[in-house]
């Protein structure tokens, strides 16, 4: 770990923590550790796991900020993995026909038949590493680089939610209906999010997800 | 009780926001002009963090079917109870019956895009993860996570309250706190992780140009447009990360967008800078086609700026509790 | 509230401020009380006067600060005075604003009529009881 972690404003409202090097699990492991752990402190109102990073907003913004940075790199420095034990939620998927709006061009960008697209993205156990975007939504770690496509040029007004698509090297499922600048390949039924529920989000970070085949629309 | 008469396209119901829920991919949500609905709120005796409602399309009508205290702030939009004027940023009392008219915005003074309109206690909805405001991605807070239409009723949580004063108005903080670069609206912006990458000629034109709000900026984001397009010194790749209302993105087309309150709380272009905190209110209240500029901030002045906006409610609710057993109608 | 206990009561307020001259009027009463050197005393008959809203009044109402504050003719947001010399004006319509500090308060028509002079200029700083508008 020869590189150091960054650390830069947003604003007065959040701190933004960068993990240095190439983006890993077991570095997000770590972020998660990071995370608990800056939860506890008087001047973080929310700590939020993002892709190898940490947004620390707070809960009023103290006069200097050096001894807060300090603290969190030395926090960063002594923190181990945090091999959360999460819940593996298994999602069945349609994949194509009209939940999948974009198969066509993955299949035109990859070269692959949409079989093969199909078992590549159904294939690994994907893990949660943060929530964000929306309500509900997860970033999902661990899909095929084979089947990577990139963001569509001009994105859709909106997509239903449970949307399966996949985003450059990324993977996801939308929660609700919303705007969107990836390729759609299937849908679920899954509920990611009810306001009413404790917690609210069906998912958290160091949960899995395995996507099931339940219907290949060619 | 309050009848919506119009159309009502694109009004909200909003509190100060929704905080806490970003763990679960739940952003702010709120007011896009805090200090509007802090100071309607002040007016009525209500909570600052009460519940009102955001009007950002005019004209906008209501009908009060309860005796009801309300204030109108934010733009100045001609309003008038059953087509007697009101003084813009001040308290009233409304019988059962009358209407409320907004009109257009006019270009006074200070030139604001939305109104508040504040009720007795608050617009009373289910508050949703801790808020009343309304998340319209996902459907919940607010009126059933929805903006208002045409037959909607809303309640106010205290519509008989005794009022201590009506007819009695403040002067707006857009005109007690000016902020101008160079004769041009203006907010101050701590730059962002990403600043440095920019080619120096694009920081400096970051810092001086008039940037125009196009229509298509609302409260996802304002999307802002300038010569010439800002750059960076090498292809940025940007990993999913957590951003808040203010933060500047520039996607490859070089135009800024500035992340407003129902943003995602989450973003993956490269970061310029952000609208300090303090500032976001006057931001929100920039019209379409204005324009407004950068002034570079420290962390000390973006920290003075909060304690400048927290003293000023808190000399107005001094004032204001002097103005007790003021009764004026419309 | 009787008139002795109301008199008493204005009396000692005034005899703190340096207002000179307190006029109160209420429908069908009139409290004249000016404070002088001995003192605050009772202006005119000893007897209330009762006066006939509106019967044959010769001279304008005049219509008084309803308390202390910087007068403003017109609202900071808006261009154009609340009341112009020579406009029709109803009953409750704000004519003038006092301000203290950040707060606007209006003061207001007692009746319908025209205005026939703003007493004050825009920015002078006024009492309780201070003349403001003359309406016809």
């Amino acid at each position: 770990m020869n590189a150091a972690a960054r650390i830069t404003p947003l604003g007065t409202t959040a701190l933004l923590f960068e993990a240095p090097g190439a983006l890993t699990l077991p570095t997000q492991q770590r972020i998660w550790a990071l995370a608990r752990e800056a939860q506890e402190w008087t001047e973080v109102r929310e700590a939020v796991p993002g892709m190898n990073n940490l947004m620390l907003t707070l809960v009023g913004p103290p006069r200097g900020l050096q001894a807060l940075e300090e603290r969190l790199h030395a926090a960063w420095s002594a923190v181990r993995p945090l091999g959360l034990e999460g819940r593996t939620v298994v999602l069945p998927v349609t994949y194509g026909g009209d939940g999948g709006p974009h198969m066509a061009d993955v299949v035109a960008h990859t070269g692959l038949s949409v079989d093969e697209i199909v078992e590549l993205h159904s294939a690994p156990l994907y893990t949660v590493y943060a929530l964000g975007s929306h309500p509900g939504y997860c970033y999902l770690g661990g899909m095929d680089p084979r089947i990577a496509t990139p963001r569509r040029q001009v994105p859709v007004m909106s997509i239903p939610g449970g949307s399966v698509s996949i985003g450059g090297a990324q993977t996801g499922v939308s929660a609700s209906p919303g705007p969107s600048g990836w390729n759609t390949i299937g849908s679920t039924d899954m509920c990611f999010f009810d306001p009413a529920r404790d917690p609210p989000a069906l998912l958290q970070p160091g949960d899995s997800i395995r996507f099931r085949v339940e219907k290949v629309i060619r | 009780m309050i009848e919506i008469l119009s159309n009502a396209a694109l009004a909200t119901v909003q509190d100060r926001g929704r905080e806490g829920g970003l763990r679960w991919g739940v952003g702010n949500s709120g007011a896009m002009d805090p200090l509007a609905l802090a100071t309607g709120n002040l007016l009525l005796g209500n909570d600052e963090s009460a519940a009102a409602i955001e009007v950002p399309v005019f004209p906008f009508r209501v009908r009060f079917t309860v005796d009801c205290a309300f204030a109108v702030t934010g733009a100045d939009c001609g309003a008038t109870l059953d087509e007697r004027p009101l003084m813009p940023w001040a308290c009233y009392e409304a019988r059962a019956g009358q209407v409320l008219s907004l009109g257009l915005p006019r270009a006074g003074a200070w030139r604001a895009a939305r109104a508040y309109v504040c009720l007795a206690g608050g617009v009373d909805v289910p508050a949703v993860l801790g808020s009343r405001s309304t998340q319209l991605r996902g459907a919940f807070g607010g009126l059933e996570g929805r903006a208002l239409r045409k037959g909607d009723v809303l309640r106010a949580a205290a519509p008989g309250r005794a009022m201590r004063r009506s007819g009695v108005g403040v002067v707006p903080p857009g005109l007690q706190m000016p902020l101008e670069a160079g004769g041009c609206a203006a907010v101050r912006v701590l730059p962002a992780a990403e600043y440095e990458c920019y080619t120096a000629a694009s920081r400096t034109a970051f810092w001086r140009t008039e940037w125009k709000v196009t229509p298509q900026s609302d409260r996802y984001g304002y999307r802002l447009s300038g010569e010439p397009a800002l750059q960076s010194t090498a292809a940025l790749e940007m990993r999913s990360h957590g951003i808040v209302p203010g933060v500047i993105q520039v996607p490859p087309s070089g135009q800024p967008i500035v992340q407003m309150r129902d943003a995602q709380p989450s973003g993956g272009y490269p970061k310029i800078g952000t609208v300090i905190e303090a500032d976001l209110w006057r931001l929100g209240q920039a019209p379409i086609g204005s324009r407004v500029r950068f002034i570079e901030a420290t962390w000390d002045e973006a920290v003075s700026a909060l304690d400048e906006l927290r003293a000023w409610l808190d000399e107005t609710r001094s004032v204001l509790d002097l103005c007790h057993d003021i009764r004026h109608a419309a | 509230m009787d008139m002795p206990e109301r008199f008493r009561e204005l009396s000692s307020w005034l005899a703190a401020t340096d207002i000179a001259w307190l006029e109160l009027k209420g429908p069908g009463t009139l409290l004249r009380l000016r404070r002088g050197a001995k003192g605050v005393e009772r202006v005119a008959p000893a007897a209330d006067t009762v006066v006939a809203p509106g019967a044959g009044v010769a001279e304008p109402t005049v219509v008084r600060s309803p308390r202390v504050g910087v007068l403003r003719h017109r609202h900071p947001l808006q261009e154009a005075p609340l009341a112009a010399e020579g406009q029709s004006v109803v009953a409750g319509q704000a004519l003038v604003l006092l301000q203290i500090g950040p707060t606007l308060v209006p003061a207001a028509a007692p009746r319908d009529g025209v205005v026939a002079r703003i007493v004050v200029h825009d920015g002078e700083a006024v009492g309780y009881g201070h003349p403001l508008v003359e309406l016809l």
